[in-house]
């Protein structure tokens, strides 16, 4: 559940790992913290999502570094070079796709990406989906649109350049 | 045209039937070991100063006593140039109207 969640968002197998022990170890230590008003899940699901785009902000930091020391010629970290990404859990003949959505699914806004990945990686409804993100099923629905359009436009950008 | 549309609605759509991620193996032991690690080292530290909060408490402690101890400076400095200036005011009233004592050696 946490593993599978920060793995759709941070896209990196070695980083999701890292990403999930950190989630369980804040959640171990602020457990007071818990009021109860909501399912433990949907608590443990919050921590991972801001965990999670918490070192996907450091990661694009990272990169504007790279790209400035590329410009004065400093050279990169080979284990910084941006890789496919290929999500454990694809069918095998949509495992290109897949790769392709995952990349797309980068320039996202971080709530539409949130929301997408919660929907179409972690498999959740709408309904708990919402209560994850605090808003309405109203305004998920109309996030997911968004975030449906906006993929559409980078895939369209992608495919005509690509075919 | 149709072929392009075609490839986005596949690759939308490529996410259906995605089976969840399992954590690694281990996964459990890493985490207790990295819990341990962290509670170990948050015991060890009996003083609160590596804190953020606890030095910047401190820095803004050590910044008001500086400026406390220049105010003061400054005010005893201020005193001094007054009475300074009451003294040379007085003599020159004194040398203007000749009323200077000379002084024979």
């Amino acid at each position: 559940m946490v593993y599978n969640t920060v793995l759709g968002i941070v896209q990196q197998v070695q980083e999701a790992e890292d990403v999930a022990q950190e989630v369980f170890v804040q959640a171990f230590l602020n457990v007071q913290n818990f009021r109860g008003d909501s399912k433990i899940s949907t608590w443990l699901y919050r921590i991972a999502i801001t965990k999670a785009l918490d070192c996907e902000r450091k990661k694009k930091a990272k990169k504007r570094i790279n790209l400035f020391k590329n410009v004065f010629g400093i050279g990169v970290d080979a284990a910084e070079l941006v890789v496919d990404f290929h999500h454990p859990g694809v069918q095998l003949d949509k495992n290109e796709e897949a790769s392709t959505l995952f990349k797309a699914m980068q320039q996202l806004p971080e709530n539409q990406r949130t929301a997408f990945t919660l929907i179409k990686v972690e498999g959740l409804n709408y309904d708990e989906t919402s209560v994850i993100m605090q808003t309405t099923v109203k305004a998920l629905e109309a996030l997911m649109h968004r975030a449906k359009g906006n993929l559409r436009k980078t895939l369209k950008n992608y495919y005509s350049n690509h075919i | 045209m149709k072929n392009i549309d075609q490839n986005i609605e596949g690759t939308l759509n490529s996410l259906d039937g995605l089976q969840k991620a399992e954590a690694p193996v281990f996964f459990h032991t890493r985490v207790n070991a990295r819990l341990e690690k962290k509670l170990t080292s948050q015991s060890s530290q009996w003083l609160p100063i590596q804190q953020p909060v606890w030095m910047i408490a401190a820095l803004i402690l050590l910044l008001t006593a500086n400026v406390f101890l220049l105010a003061n400076l400054s005010n005893k400095n201020a005193n001094t140039n007054n009475s300074i200036a009451k003294t040379s005011n007085l003599q020159g009233f004194a040398s203007s109207y000749g009323l200077t004592t000379s002084t024979e050696y």
